[in-house]
């Protein structure tokens, strides 16, 4: 728990107005946490967290639009996460992307105050939202779309409409409906997060959504390129070249 | 087990049977032959008791020939051979016993003609095909109480289905949002919090009631619905609307209780849940000739991944089946951004409350 000179700063993320009561009530009474920031769905809450820069977000799982592990994932690695929902079945993933805990709707306040008080008085350095995401899913079980914060905004892609992703230094950029979206994660990582009879690697730093191909034309000897649907062109490995064939 | 050994009271009929059979033997023997009646049955009811246990043979033959699967030509070869073999190995049996009886002083003559042994083997044979005959009775009377005792039990299981499938229709997360949510208002709104358990407690009883009844009019399942949404509208606030419309005439039609309240479950959880700015659901009922039509339509997020199961729709469409059978159906579809369920179910009962 935090000194008493630095109350903890608390977010609460939830749609329904009497689950963010509820809780509202709880914080009210207990000493050295100071509410900073109500969000009625994950889209506010992540535009409000530069302002609010809360310690702890007591975060619902099932909201519109953005649900708990996705606002998880567009958070910073400073900020600790406990789930607060009504069901259970979320509570093994909740673990596996290390929130401090996972409380069932209705909270008692002791599972509270016990939950507040694993949260770490320093943040240990720990993996980022999306590389704990990845490490959450289960084999076979892959990404449906993809979150990527842009400033204030945050934008949902399906990963139909995702052309190809490609390595830009410390960031991924997903080429979508002619735009380039980025975000702060390893081409490995999103690899292992897509479809593999959807998404291939077809050179080192570029993943290509198939429908997408349009043919493959041999460059030099042994250097291929990728011609898209709409005329955009990518290099293709020799072992790149091998995978597509594999898959097609 | 034998059908035969395995039963008592088939066991002694069995018996008085050959003993009535010998009992024949003795009659044929002493008309035929002419020797003294005490002589006759002497030789003739032992002859029927030793056919007993060989006639039980006849139960292998029939296991091994199931009537339903075997050509009737080869049962009537097969069955012929075997009374054949059998009833001359009766009768031999039979002339050894005359012998033996002869030998120890009873008035039966040694020399006799083959005619009565020729007569025993006919007997015989006649007897084994009638115990075959009997034995498959018994197996077509065996199989059909199998069939029964499986029908039976399919029936119970069905029954035990449609029970889990009644309980499982209140959604136990409902109820922990739902008493959440009057925690929440508790100490800030206690008005609200005391509506929501008046509401909360009516459509728990209400359910659980109308659970119990076989049919009930549609009015009254509107109402349960229009109970539901009024505890969920504390949840969601002005982000829940709702229209129920029945027709006039649709009222009173007897449905099977709790058959709309799964499917506006869903269209809260899976509708309206995910959307950021809600939206509205609608019921309307209308009837068509013999026909009652119940729609159920809700706004959806189409990128949601909040994606049902199914379970709920599954539960629904099994009930009306074991209802209504062919005549009920149910189809989902969704279109311009609304998921509509739509119920057919026949127009059969009036119900007036």
């Amino acid at each position: 728990m935090s000194a008493p000179d630095t109350p903890l700063r608390i977010m609460i993320v939830d749609d329904e107005e009497p689950a963010r009561m509820a809780l509202r009530a709880l914080l009210v009474e207990m000493p050295d946490v100071t509410l900073v920031s109500e969000c009625q769905n994950g889209f506010d809450a992540v535009k409000a967290l530069a302002d609010a820069r809360p310690d702890v977000v007591l975060l619902d799982v099932q909201m519109p639009k953005l649900d708990g592990f996705e606002v998880l994932e567009l958070m910073g690695p400073d900020i600790r996460v406990i789930f607060v929902t009504a069901y259970d079945e979320f509570a093994l993933r909740a673990f596996e992307v290390h929130a401090v805990d996972y409380l069932l709707k209705p909270v008692a306040p002791e599972r509270l105050t016990l939950a507040l008080s694993r949260v770490p008085e320093r943040t240990p350095p720990q993996p980022t939202g999306a590389m704990l995401r990845a490490s959450a899913r289960k084999p076979g079980d892959f990404l449906e779309r993809v979150v990527i914060r842009d400033g204030v905004h945050v934008h949902v892609v399906a990963v139909d409409k995702i052309d190809y992703v490609e390595a830009q230094d410390d960031y991924v950029g997903f080429r979508t409906a002619g735009k380039i979206l980025l975000k702060e994660q390893t081409l490995a990582e999103v690899e292992g997060s897509l479809d593999p009879r959807r998404f291939v690697r077809i050179h080192r730093s570029y993943i290509l959504n198939v429908e997408r191909l349009s043919r493959v034309e041999l460059y030099a000897k042994d250097s291929r390129i990728a011609i898209l649907g709409d005329g955009s062109k990518l290099p293709v490995s020799r072992s790149g070249y091998q995978r597509l064939q594999q898959l097609l | 087990m034998h059908p035969i050994l395995g039963d008592q009271l088939r066991l002694r009929l069995h018996l008085t049977a050959w003993g009535l059979a010998g009992a024949i033997v003795a009659l044929l023997i002493r008309v035929l032959v002419g020797v003294p009646w005490t002589d006759a049955f002497v030789f003739g009811i032992p002859m029927g008791l030793v056919a007993a246990p060989i006639s039980l043979s006849a139960w292998y033959l029939c296991k091994a020939m199931p009537l339903a699967r075997t050509s009737a030509w080869r049962i009537g070869a097969t069955a012929s051979g075997a009374a054949v073999v059998t009833a001359s190995l009766w009768a031999g049996i039979g002339r050894l016993w005359w012998q033996l009886l002869g030998q120890s002083g009873f008035d039966l003559p040694a020399q006799t003609a083959a005619e009565p042994f020729a007569l025993l083997i006919g007997l015989g044979a006649l007897g084994y095909l009638l115990a075959i005959t009997v034995h498959y009775v018994m197996q077509a009377s065996q199989e059909s109480a199998a069939a029964e005792r499986r029908a039976l039990e399919s029936q119970v299981a069905q029954r035990e289905a449609e029970l889990r499938a009644l309980r499982a229709q209140i959604d136990p997360h409902f109820l922990f949002n739902s008493l959440n949510s009057i925690i929440g208002l508790m100490s800030a709104d206690a008005d609200r919090a005391r509506t929501m358990c008046h509401r909360l407690a009516e459509f728990l009883r209400d359910s659980l009631t109308l659970g119990g009844e076989v049919r009930i009019p549609l009015s009254r399942e509107a109402a349960l619905v229009e109970q539901y949404l009024g505890v969920e509208r504390v949840r969601f606030g002005a982000r829940l609307t709702a229209v129920i419309n029945v027709a006039g005439d649709a009222a009173g039609i007897g449905v099977p209780p709790l058959i709309l309240q799964p499917l506006v479950e869903n269209a809260v959880r899976h509708g309206v849940a995910t959307l950021i700015e809600g939206g509205e659901i609608r019921v309307e009922a209308t009837i068509t000739g013999p026909r009652l039509f119940v729609v159920v339509s809700n706004p959806y997020d189409p990128d949601s991944r909040r994606r049902g199961t199914g379970l709920g729709l599954e539960n629904v469409r099994r009930r009306l089946a074991a209802t209504f059978g062919e005549r009920a159906a149910i189809a989902a579809e969704a279109a311009e951004g609304r998921y509509r369920v739509s119920l057919t179910i026949p127009v059969e009962t009036e119900i007036t409350s």
